[in-house]
């Protein structure tokens, strides 16, 4: 009977695992695009627009960091009363910075990014959304993850803004109580990607992993309520990083776009972000 | 030349000439000898049909012949012509109707699709899915051939004088025991039949073709026929002429069942043992039918055996199944009981510890109870039940996680079958329907406890009443009506702490869906025949109404007796629809409804092709193209759900994360294509040869931003090669080859900086760059083709038991099939390559089957 368990088990490894071959040689060739990511907020000190270079995923020789830099983009944006400003490449941060208190952003006011870059012209709109998450509150403590294994956690709620459908980004920060230093950033993963799915108004709950609970710990939370769109290119962002090796089933998910103009791609859009530090003891 | 025939019209004829008789009981013979004198004309009349002898007594005064002549023979069956001055009496013939069951010999199963044919008077018909037939001819002698492939064929001679009621027994003909049945219609060929893109499969070919590890399976079987393509490598969910699994009507004993799928699709949820029938509409949709966009699988099982228990029980590697069936009053009631289940779970057990187990099995199980109160009035009732299980429980110290994820139909059908009279006859069914997934965790760490339970589901509760009517040879006549009640729950969500308030969140979808319908088959004359039908189908969510009529037409021309050419549109609605994250069938596809805000999908086909018989009926040869344009066809949105299966809670957010109402979008699809089938029907070897050239595209509003784009399973040819040889009655051989065009892959080939890091709230992990793609389905993946063999050695023991040993190999040649491509790096440097991984290389395996 052992001997058959044995022979079944070791038929069915061989049969069912996924194996893998040799490279396929006619792979799809990767898209030369301008990329094009602006997110912008009443909330933030700087009005940022990040504009670079794509490559083929199976170029060879070819330094990514080296390529997708582009310094020399003109990039304007315009407000509802055609007011403009421009923004300046910053090179420590590779974007085009400009900061807030020389041209508002405003909820509820839309703008629009034109871009020059590569000798083509780009284009982009979109509305601040009106309101952000006024309470959050916060513990850690311990979980189970799904293998079984004890995790020490953060576990951050707050109510959920009713009359429309929304999503948000969470994230925090903390430090060690005992011994401050730098800090850490909490691992929320797939529930840094929040929606009131659940239902409209309900509380929103997210988990993320953190160590050195035991001496307790400083948190500094955050937690954004963003235009759809920053949240399908951050969410496509993350789970095409997190699946794209060992899960059979998993679709790489293509993100949006909202530039216009040939050879362009990305998202500009708007976010609302609220802030909230504590100390947490278990 | 007109004027002339005007004239001869109006021409009064000696039958409009007054007379008056007296005559007091004397023969009609001498009254008409007397009116021949006085008029001055002859009478022909047949000495077999009109009895002159009888003796009459009349009083007419002033009356025209045809009144006095209508006098002495009152009934209607006689008429009268006059040809210059020669008066001809005749009667015409008296139709009467023969009706009744026919049923397979030592075990009473009623069998449908059975041919009724006189071949004098060129008039047949075929039973109904219940065995009932019924046929108008003429009075006279008969002889009737009841014929059925894998039956010995029945000669009745008949003397019809009056209605009669006769029901046939046909014997299992040992030639052609198990040998391949797969008709569209056993009446005759494929070029007398009107319908078109249908065909029907035997239980003994779903036990002939050999499969993955020695089960039997109908949808498998099905896979093999051109215009349907499976999905991945391993996948029991289907694709039928550009559609997707969702839009396939599968029909169990009249319950529509939502799930096919055991262990992520490698094994379908029907067994074998218990099938009857199999019955597939690919296009030209009888009106009957309604509710899905691409085709109709209508599977019918077992009524048992009414004259003696009997059974079959196997044996293979991965699971057991038993069958057995009997009559609880004989030729009244019988009953039949079958069941499977893996145990591959329990196997495993003893080799894992107590702290981490987990383990999987499903199961089946199908019962029905059939009784005949009389030859008016017969009852059934069919339950299935089928479950899918995992579990698994972690322990660590006093920490314990538990968790399980179970996914199943549960089925059931009352039905009563009523004959209102010789030519009607009536069918009414009380449906229910259930499916469910669950997925449960429970936590204990730290003091605390926590439950989680998600869930989505369906519950149909139905009614449906079916007639059919049987006017003359030339019309079958079908009509009734559908009214399904839909209890949807898209998701529930349980959350209970011990240290929180606990979180129920349950969202419920409550719709009605109907149907009126009316369909005639319609033979004009023996070169052209037509199927035209209507159905009304209504659907009610709150107070949002669709109501939509519904056009279903076939047509045959007949070029030459064995040749036709058919032709056929049918216009579909589907009013719900399944999201699929993967496109796999995996359980966690939700099932939910149209609503105000989410319309019917809706699809046009068209079909046209030639159908023809030769070499004496052995082979049949069809040949069909077909246009489908579908509109308001539905997807999730790009990254609205997403399958991430690293563990249980995974599986749960995916679930809990879908947003059935705004993470969809709509858009249509077209498809066309040419399919092409050879089939050889007797003798040693059968089997089949079928291609499909097609193409599938779809667009959407908010994919590829909107562009349109290659379906997934877009393939561009599609063979399979089908055969079964039987070269005596102790072993049969079998194997069958698949080929098909590459399907469609998203496969991220562009390097981007990662959004992440210009956005201020940090991620926990995030690299500087991403992988992505902006045009969906950008890659055309390597071809797919698999060689399965089998061969079963069959033995009669003493006892006269049938004995059969089968072995399968699955992938014989053990063809590399992909199953996903994946981008990664080369070992020795950081350059990309595509890498593919592929799984059910060469399997083979056993199985011990024992029939008594």
């Amino acid at each position: 009977m052992k001997c058959y368990i044995i022979c079944l088990l070791g038929l069915l490894m061989i049969s069912c695992d996924f194996d893998f071959e040799d490279q396929v040689n006619e792979e799809p060739d990767g898209e030369r695009l301008v990329l094009i990511y602006g997110f912008i907020s009443p909330d933030e000190e700087m009005i940022t627009v990040a504009v670079s270079r794509t490559i083929s995923v199976f170029d060879t020789d070819v330094n990514f960091d080296e390529v997708s830099i582009i310094s020399d983009a003109t990039v304007i944006i315009q407000n509802e009363n055609g007011e403009q400003i421009q923004l300046i490449y910053e090179p420590t941060n590779k974007q085009y910075e400009a900061p807030a208190s020389s041209f508002a952003i405003e909820s509820g006011q839309s703008y629009t990014l034109m871009v020059t870059a590569n000798g083509k012209e780009f284009m982009s709109t979109c509305t601040i959304p009106e309101q952000k998450i006024e309470d959050i509150s916060s513990d850690i403590g311990f979980r189970l993850d799904s293998n079984g294994s004890r995790t020490e956690n953060l576990s951050v709620r707050f109510d959920d803004i009713s009359g429309e459908n929304n999503f948000y980004i969470v994230g925090a920060q903390y430090r060690s109580l005992s011994f401050p230093g730098e800090a850490s950033t909490a691992n929320f993963d797939i529930e840094r990607f929040a929606t009131d799915i659940n239902g409209d108004g309900l509380s929103v709950t997210a988990n993320g992993q953190v160590f050195g609970t035991e001496e307790g710990l400083e948190v500094t939370i955050k937690i954004a309520h963003v235009d759809e769109l920053i949240y399908r290119t951050l969410r496509a962002s993350f789970l095409n990083e997190d699946q794209e090796s060992g899960n059979p089933f998993f679709q790489p998910i293509i993100p949006p776009n909202n530039i216009l103009g040939e050879g362009g791609y990305g998202v500009f859009a708007g976010f609302r972000i609220t802030e909230r530090q504590e100390e947490l003891t278990l | 030349m007109v004027l002339k025939s005007l004239n001869g019209y109006t021409q009064e004829t000696i039958l409009d000439k007054e007379i008056s008789i007296i005559q007091d009981d004397v023969s009609i013979a001498q009254i008409l000898t007397d009116l021949e004198a006085r008029l001055g004309f002859t009478t022909g009349y047949s000495n077999t049909s009109i009895d002159l002898s009888r003796k009459v007594s009349v009083n007419l005064e002033n009356k025209k012949l045809s009144q006095v002549l209508r006098t002495l023979f009152p009934s209607k069956l006689f008429q009268f012509k006059v040809l210059g001055k020669k008066l001809l009496i005749y009667k015409r013939l008296q139709k009467y109707t023969i009706s009744g069951y026919v049923s397979e010999k030592g075990s009473e199963e009623y069998l449908s699709n059975v041919s009724i044919y006189i071949k004098e008077q060129k008039a047949g018909t075929i039973t109904n899915d219940y065995g009932f037939f019924s046929l108008s001819i003429p009075e006279g002698e008969h002889k009737l051939l009841i014929s059925f492939i894998g039956y010995k064929s029945l000669e009745k001679n008949i003397d019809l004088t009056a209605d009669r009621a006769l029901n046939f027994n046909l014997e299992l003909d040992t030639q052609y025991l198990d040998e391949i049945i797969i008709s569209s219609d056993q009446e005759a060929q494929k070029s007398q039949v009107t319908q078109m893109s249908s065909e029907r499969i035997n239980p003994s070919v779903i036990a002939d073709v050999p499969t993955i590890l020695g089960e039997k399976d109908a949808i498998k079987t099905l896979q093999l026929l051109p215009g349907v393509q499976a999905g991945n490598e391993g996948s029991a969910g289907f694709y039928v002429r550009g559609g997707t699994p969702d839009q396939n009507l599968i029909v169990l004993d009249e319950a529509t069942v939502y799930n096919t799928n055991h262990l992520f699709g490698i094994f379908s949820i029907f067994n074998g043992d218990a099938i009857k029938s199999v019955e597939m509409f690919k296009g030209g949709f009888p009106a009957r039918f309604g509710g899905r966009l691409s085709s109709v699988v209508k599977i019918d099982t077992k009524n048992g055996n009414k004259e003696k228990f009997a059974g079959k029980a196997n044996i293979s590697l991965i699971s057991s199944s038993f069958l057995l069936e009997g009559p609880i009053k004989k030729e009244k009631t019988s009953f039949v009981v079958s069941g499977r289940r893996t145990y591959v779970d329990l196997l495993l057990r003893p080799l894992m510890t107590n702290d981490d187990r987990f383990g999987y099995h499903f199961t089946d199980v199908n019962t029905k109870l059939h009784h005949v109160f009389n030859d008016e009035d017969k009852l059934y009732w069919s339950v299935y039940y089928g479950k899918d299980k995992f579990s698994s429980r972690y322990t660590f110290e006093s920490e314990e996680v538990k968790q399980k994820i179970q996914w199943g139909n549960i089925t059931s059908t009352l039905r009563w079958n009523h004959e209102f009279n010789n030519k009607l006859f009536s069918n009414t069914s009380l449906i229910f329907s259930n499916y469910k997934f669950t997925i449960g965790e429970s936590n204990t760490v730290a003091n605390t406890s926590s439950v989680l339970d998600t869930s989505s589901g369906i519950d149909d509760y139905g009614v449906k009443l079916d007639f059919n009517y049987y006017p003359n040879p030339d019309h079958i006549l079908k009509f009734g009506l559908i009214s399904t009640y839909h209890n949807f729950t898209p998701k529930a969500i349980i959350i209970e702490t011990s240290d929180e308030s606990d979180i129920t969140n349950t969202q419920k979808i409550r719709t009605l869906e109907s149907g009126l319908y009316i369909e005639d088959d319609w033979r004009v004359n023996d070169q052209f025949s037509v199927y035209p039908g209507l159905r009304l189908s209504h659907f009610k969510h709150r107070s949002k109404e669709y109501f939509k009529p519904e056009l279903r037409f076939s047509m045959a021309y007949r070029i030459r007796p064995s040749l036709a050419i058919k032709a056929s549109y049918a216009k579909m609605n589907q009013y719900i629809h399944r999201l699929s994250s993967s496109g796999l069938g995996l359980p966690t596809d939700l099932w939910i409804s149209s609503t105000d805000r989410l319309k019917p999908q809706l699809s046009e086909q068209f079909a046209l092709g030639l159908a023809k018989d030769f070499g004496d009926d052995v082979y049949e040869v069809t040949l069909e193209s077909y246009y489908k344009k579908m509109d308001d066809i539905i997807d999730f949105k790009e990254g609205a759900s997403f399958a991430r299966l690293d563990g249980i809670r995974d599986v749960t957010n995916s679930i809990q994360g879908v947003d059935f109402v705004n993470g969809i979008t709509t858009g249509q699809g077209w498809a066309y294509g040419t399919e092409f089938l050879l089939r050889k029907k007797r003798g040693k070897l059968t089997g089949w040869l079928g291609y499909t050239l097609s193409w599938s595209q779809r667009q959407f509003e908010e994919l590829n931003q909107g562009r349109k784009f290659n379906d997934r399973y877009d393939r561009r040819h599609d063979a399979s090669v089908v055969m079964i040889y039987k070269p005596n009655k102790k072993i049969t051989l079998s194997g069958n080859w698949q080929f098909s065009s590459g399907i469609n892959f998203n496969i991220p080939n562009t390097i981007g900086v990662n959004p992440e890091n210009y956005f201020p709230i940090e991620p926990g992990i995030s690299g500087p760059e991403t992988l992505f793609n902006i045009d969906k389905n950008n890659f055309k993946g390597e071809d797919f083709h698999r060689l399965v063999l089998g061969v079963q050695f069959h033995k009669i023991t003493k006892r006269n038991r049938e004995r059969t040993w089968g072995f399968s190999f699955y992938n014989v040649y053990s063809r590399k099939n992909v199953f996903y491509y994946e981008v990664r790096n080369f070992e020795d440097s950081s350059e990309n390559g595509l890498f593919k991984s592929f799984l059910l290389q060469f399997i083979p395996s056993f199985n011990y089957n024992l029939k008594f």
